[in-house]
């Protein structure tokens, strides 16, 4: 496995008891943070950050939109891209009637949230619909 | 864990250091597309003026990533971001020159510019669906061309690449079975092939290898002396790579969106090229350098003033439409520093 995909894991998929943590830490900083607090652009964030690791230009958007979807979905307990999610991510585009349509189409894998002991982990497929270059809209749906 | 804390690291200071300067007053990179006129306009700057400038040909994608993490003063990209990608990070595009990209052919005894190609059939070949020099669908469209009874082996890219991007537009217009499998892309998942590096390493990898094909920016081609065949374009016509052809595919830009990305493949006319590629400039809206930022604007405005001829010798078309112009000085007026002063003075 490549370093940057390495990268990706650790960045992504976060087990249960580091989201615990994290939960804690967060709770923790908003009590310092309380009063006039920095806001953070998370999806910019996301963006710059999956430039630099080199992703596809023309994907990024959809990636870091899925980031910022999943962090506000209570379905997933945790999200990683796979090893192949840039190469295999399929985008095609149209125009009608002056209006430009992309789609992107992008697989991952993701934990449900579940009451279950064992984090099982399922592949998901992403898809990206972005109107006249607006926000993507994004649609994660688990694959059977 | 190391390598992840680099690139933190990285992130965090490309927020505030300037831009790492090599031995340049001006330092860009990104496509290597246009990278024959760049160089000769920063040639002819740099007589001009006493300013250094630079551009280094890494590939658009690779530009995109320098300029994001701000160790470049601009990046030239045939991959144009979307409005929204440029707003996640405060950037400005425009296009700036538009050349063709031809399909090149190493065919023993047959001239150039005399094989012809149809779209459902270039398609087919990089599908690897038409194996054969000789395929009868070939000889029926080329039935003067004595053509070599040998095995068609494509060639294509294998880094992140702009000119990927608009062939792969291309080929996903003209063919629904591509664009179903393969899509669009900088990358794509080629059935069949062999890669290489760079629009050299592809112009070199061609003309070394009997019976491939490969597809290229046309003053590549040129430079090389690739064999370029006749591709028959939307209005039915077989055309051959010119400035001529790809200026009529160009003229149909409107370059109305607020990115002002524009696909030029598969364009109507009867002298429409049909694979016309546009190389985008970007630029920072917020300058971390004010010196930096005005000696960068004081190029791109040369560039204005005296790279139209200069474009025209080497085949590439300056974007210099008057809509395009008062949008780009628009936005040029409205750029600042990180102290909030203007670049350029009022």
């Amino acid at each position: 496995m490549s370093s940057q995909n390495a990268n990706r894991m650790c960045t992504h998929f976060v087990s249960k008891s580091s989201l615990i943590l994290g939960l804690a830490l967060l709770l923790g900083s908003s009590f310092v943070w309380g009063k006039g607090a920095p806001i953070t652009h998370q999806t910019a964030k996301d963006f710059k950050n999956l430039i630099i690791q080199g992703e596809r230009p023309e994907i990024v958007a959809c990636m870091a939109a899925t980031l910022h979807e999943v962090k506000n979905i209570k379905t997933y307990e945790a999200f990683r891209w796979t090893e192949g999610t840039s190469k295999t991510a399929l985008m095609h585009e149209r125009e009608m009637d002056g209006h430009l349509l992309r789609s992107i189409t992008l697989q991952a894998q993701a934990i449900l949230s579940s009451q279950s002991f064992f984090d099982l982990v399922s592949p998901i497929q992403v898809q990206c619909e972005q109107f006249d270059e607006g926000y993507p809209k994004v649609r994660i749906t688990l694959v059977q | 864990m190391f390598a992840q804390s680099l690139i933190g690291l990285m992130g965090a200071l490309s927020l505030s250091a300037p831009v790492a300067h090599a031995n340049s007053d001006i330092l860009g990179a990104g496509a290597t597309f246009a990278q024959p006129i760049i160089d000769t306009w920063l040639y002819a700057f740099q007589k001009a003026q006493p300013l250094r400038a630079e551009y280094q040909a890494v590939g658009s994608a690779e530009g995109i990533r320098r300029i994001t993490s701000r160790t470049v003063d601009f990046a030239v990209t045939d991959i144009a971001l979307t409005q929204s990608e440029l707003v996640h990070d405060d950037l400005f595009q425009y296009p700036l020159v538009v050349s063709g990209i031809t399909p090149v052919v190493n065919l023993p005894g047959v001239p150039t510019n005399s094989l012809k190609i149809t779209p459902t059939l270039l398609a087919k070949i990089m599908m690897g669906e038409l194996t054969e020099w000789d395929d009868p669908a070939l000889k029926e469209i080329n039935p003067t061309l004595s053509l070599p009874s040998m095995p068609i082996l494509v060639v294509h890219r294998q880094e992140g690449s702009g000119t990927t991007f608009t062939f792969t537009h291309y080929l996903a217009q003209v063919s629904e079975e591509w664009d179903k499998r393969f899509g669009i892309g900088s990358q794509v998942m080629w059935p069949i092939g062999m890669s290489v590096k760079g629009n050299v390493g592809m112009a070199m990898a061609v003309k070394a290898t009997p019976g491939s094909i490969g597809y290229i920016e046309y003053m590549y081609a040129k430079q090389h002396q690739l064999n370029t065949p006749l591709l028959q374009n939307a209005a039915q016509q077989f055309v051959s790579p010119s400035l001529r052809t790809f200026e009529q595919a160009a003229r149909q830009a409107q370059w109305s969106r607020p990115s002002f990305y524009q696909s030029l493949t598969n364009l109507p006319g009867a002298q429409s090229w049909p694979i016309v590629g546009v190389s985008y400039l970007i630029v920072h809206k917020l300058q971390n350098d004010l010196n930096d930022a005005r000696e960068t604007l004081k190029l791109l405005s040369w560039i204005y003033s005296n790279g139209a001829t200069l474009a025209k010798e080497q085949d590439y078309w300056l974007v210099d439409d008057e809509s395009v112009l008062t949008r780009v000085k628009a936005a040029w007026a409205q750029m600042r520093d990180t102290k909030g002063q203007l670049v350029l003075k009022p």
